[in-house]
């Protein structure tokens, strides 16, 4: 076997390759005087020793080191402990392990299990285990050991692709844009730029995480990576919640210009709602939303928005007048807070990070097969980031809606009667719809309520129940949504009026 | 049963150390030694390997340890040795790198698993998220590589990096 040498002296430059412990004393015996003992070997059995209480970057680089490492770096012994304790392993994977451990363990493979008691029995001559001839082995030409290092390397390299491939990575590189814009004195515009142009492709990438399936999602949950991971899904989340404060106000925008009653009160609306989305942004640059989630702790500002949006859409409502766009607004507004809320909650209360890697196939879920389909080949990771996601905006979006709806409802009631040409047709029909939305509300949030915090993994039933529920809900709200801009595009019915100001200068 | 009983151990730079025999039990090969010896009033077993420094503190960590059984420590090693062992062998394991290699040495060839187990521990955490080159130089390991074999080496130990 080959020779590891340990020389206390560092400096000594002297490439001596002979592995013979007395030539190599005798040939150095002038450099090496000013110590006693000057060169220590290490047997492979001992090296092993060490490499075992490695992770893997850390055995690689020391595998570079020398070739008593090198030899030894690539056990199978090893890297089958690294495998199962950096990665969940595969079913049949963990099978095939277990029998080659086995097999090992006959073939006298029992030297790295008692490596000491075997020493006892071994010669311990430093003469006699340096014995071997320099020459005798080939180097890189490992034919027989090594089969589970390259399982490990290509499981690694599976792993990293994924992972460069979904949001956490990205969200990384956004950080960098702010870092740049921050530093950056001039082209501060390009910055910023580059940075909003990001996040199209951030969406697009969030959605690959939300719903990769399992084949492709490797084992993951290398052991020292786990805060990486709860670092990165917390930006992730921060990103996410950008967006969902994002999207609906775009899409509200575009409806309501779809729709206008008049040019001017459009007009004035898409000002409005643009300045509501500056808003957003400043208090996203202000919080700093997606670097560190411990900065809008309890989302003060945030908040501050959604209420500045809220009085606003109010005032608006009498120009714009619909009520739905108007809830859907607030409620998608709430959500962000939820969202990010949510995350946080998730990863502070599951009790171990890998459980949430672990596929989940509970049987409950099947009865309704259609709508789990999306939840079923998921990991539970991908699962409680969807559910929790839905429940926090049950939680506090639905909370926040049932307050303005009850709101609008007051509005209404004081105003609705004088509006315009619906009538009081109009009304009760409007009054139907809140009193199921509010319905559907209050349930939900109590739901969610009874669901919220505790142990996640247990209640994962109900959460996905009140998922889908809110799914539904969301669904159906949109629906709505477009079924009247449809009929009153093709002029079967008028719009809302609500006369808060008793304004009434519309054609 | 007698009581205390002693034994002699003798280094290889012939400095001897008395020791009592249930804490030198913790050696497998004294133990093995001292079975098929007779019954000396204090036997006196040579340790031809070892030098006196490491044997003393071979002996310190037998003297402590055999009443209380160290833990063991995890493989692969998670985060910093420092935070999985005791007080007790954090400052045992304030020594250069040379007598803790030395260490290694003695608690392989006396067969002292918890002691190989630390020592090793203790290393491998030195080495954590050092390049090779930090290796040697943290070690005094020469490169005995040719250069294309280095190469080689770096090229395929690509894989891991920027984990």
């Amino acid at each position: 076997m080959a020779e590891f040498s340990i020389i206390k002296s560092s400096r000594h430059e002297e490439n001596f390759n002979s592995v013979d412990v007395r030539n190599g004393f005798s040939s150095n015996q002038q450099q090496l005087e000013w110590e006693n003992v000057d060169k220590v070997y290490l047997p492979p059995e001992i090296l092993l020793e060490i490499l075992q209480f490695m992770d893997f970057d850390a055995i690689v680089m020391t595998s570079a080191t020398c070739r008593g490492f090198y030899e030894v770096s690539h056990d199978d012994e090893l890297w089958r402990k690294l495998l199962s304790a950096d990665w969940k392993l595969l079913k049949d994977d963990a099978a095939a392990a277990l029998n080659n451990h086995q097999n090992t363990n006959q073939n006298g493979g029992s030297l790295l299990s008692s490596p000491v008691a075997n020493n006892t029995n071994s010669s311990r001559d430093e003469a006699a285990s340096s014995s071997s001839s320099p020459n005798s082995y080939e180097l890189l030409d490992q034919n027989n050991s090594g089969d589970l290092y390259e399982k490990y390397k290509e499981r690694y390299l599976r792993y990293k692709k994924w992972r460069d491939s979904i949001a956490f990575i990205y969200s990384e590189e956004r950080n960098q844009y702010i870092n740049n814009v921050e530093t950056q004195t001039s082209g501060k515009f390009v910055g910023y730029l580059k940075y909003f142009l990001s996040f199209p492709i951030l969406f697009y990438r969030l959605l690959i995480f939300l719903f990769i399936s399992q084949d492709e999602q490797p084992d993951f949950g290398l052991a020292h990576e786990i805060e990486y991971i709860q670092e990165k899904s917390l930006r992730a989340g921060g990103s996410l919640l950008l967006l969902i404060i994002f999207a609906p106000m775009l899409f509200c925008t575009w409806m309501i210009g779809e729709l206008p009653a008049t040019p001017f009160y459009a007009t004035l609306h898409v000002f409005f709602k643009m300045v509501f989305t500056i808003l957003c942004i400043a208090a996203h640059f202000y919080n700093r939303m997606d670097r560190n989630i411990e900065f809008y702790k309890e989302a003060n500002s945030v908040s501050l928005v959604i209420i500045l949006q809220t009085i606003l859409t109010l005032i608006l409502m009498r120009y714009v007048d619909d009520f739905i766009i108007c809830c859907l607004i607030s409620f998608n507004m709430s959500t962000a807070l939820g969202l990010a809320i949510s995350l946080k909650h998730m990863i502070k209360n599951t009790e171990s990070i890998e459980g949430l890697f672990e596929s989940s196939n509970t049987p409950a879920q099947h009865y309704l097969s259609p709508l789990f389909e999306i939840f079923r080949n998921r990991s539970v990771v991908t699962n409680l980031i969807l559910s929790n996601l839905m429940i926090l905006v049950i939680m506090i979006g639905g909370f926040k809606t049932f307050v303005w709806i009850l709101i609008f409802i007051a509005i209404a009631i004081v105003t609705g009667t004088s509006g315009g040409s619906g009538g009081v047709d109009s009304l009760d029909r409007r009054m139907l719809i809140f009193v199921l939305v509010i319905f559907a509300c209050i349930s939900i949030s109590a739901l969610a309520t009874s669901i919220i915090g505790g142990n996640y993994k247990r209640k994962s039933k109900a959460r996905n129940t009140s998922a889908v529920l809110l799914l539904v809900i969301l669904t159906m709200s949109f629906i709505t949504l477009a079924m009247r801009v449809i009929s009153i595009k093709s002029g079967e019915t008028e719009r809302w009026q609500l006369s808060l100001f008793d304004i009434t200068d519309e054609e | 049963m007698s009581e205390t009983k002693q034994v002699e151990l003798t280094s290889k730079d012939k400095v001897s150390f008395k020791v009592d025999r249930d804490v030198i039990l913790m050696s497998g090969l004294v133990k093995d030694m001292l079975e098929e010896g007779d019954e000396d009033e204090t036997p006196i077993i040579p340790i031809p390997n070892v030098d006196s420094k490491p044997l003393q503190k071979v002996i310190e960590y037998c003297q402590y340890h055999h009443k209380e059984p160290a833990q063991e420590i995890e493989k692969p090693l998670k985060g910093k040795i420092e935070d999985v062992i005791c007080d007790w062998d954090k400052k045992f394991l304030e020594i250069d790198q040379s007598l803790l290699i030395e260490l290694i040495m003695a608690a392989n060839y006396l067969n002292i698993k918890d002691l190989l187990d630390l020592t090793c521990a203790k290393v491998a955490s030195m080495i954590k998220g050092k390049s090779p080159e930090q290796i040697r130089e943290m070690f005094g390991i020469e490169n005995d590589f040719t250069p294309e074999e280095e190469a080689k080496i770096r090229e395929e130990n690509k894989w891991c990096e920027e984990a």
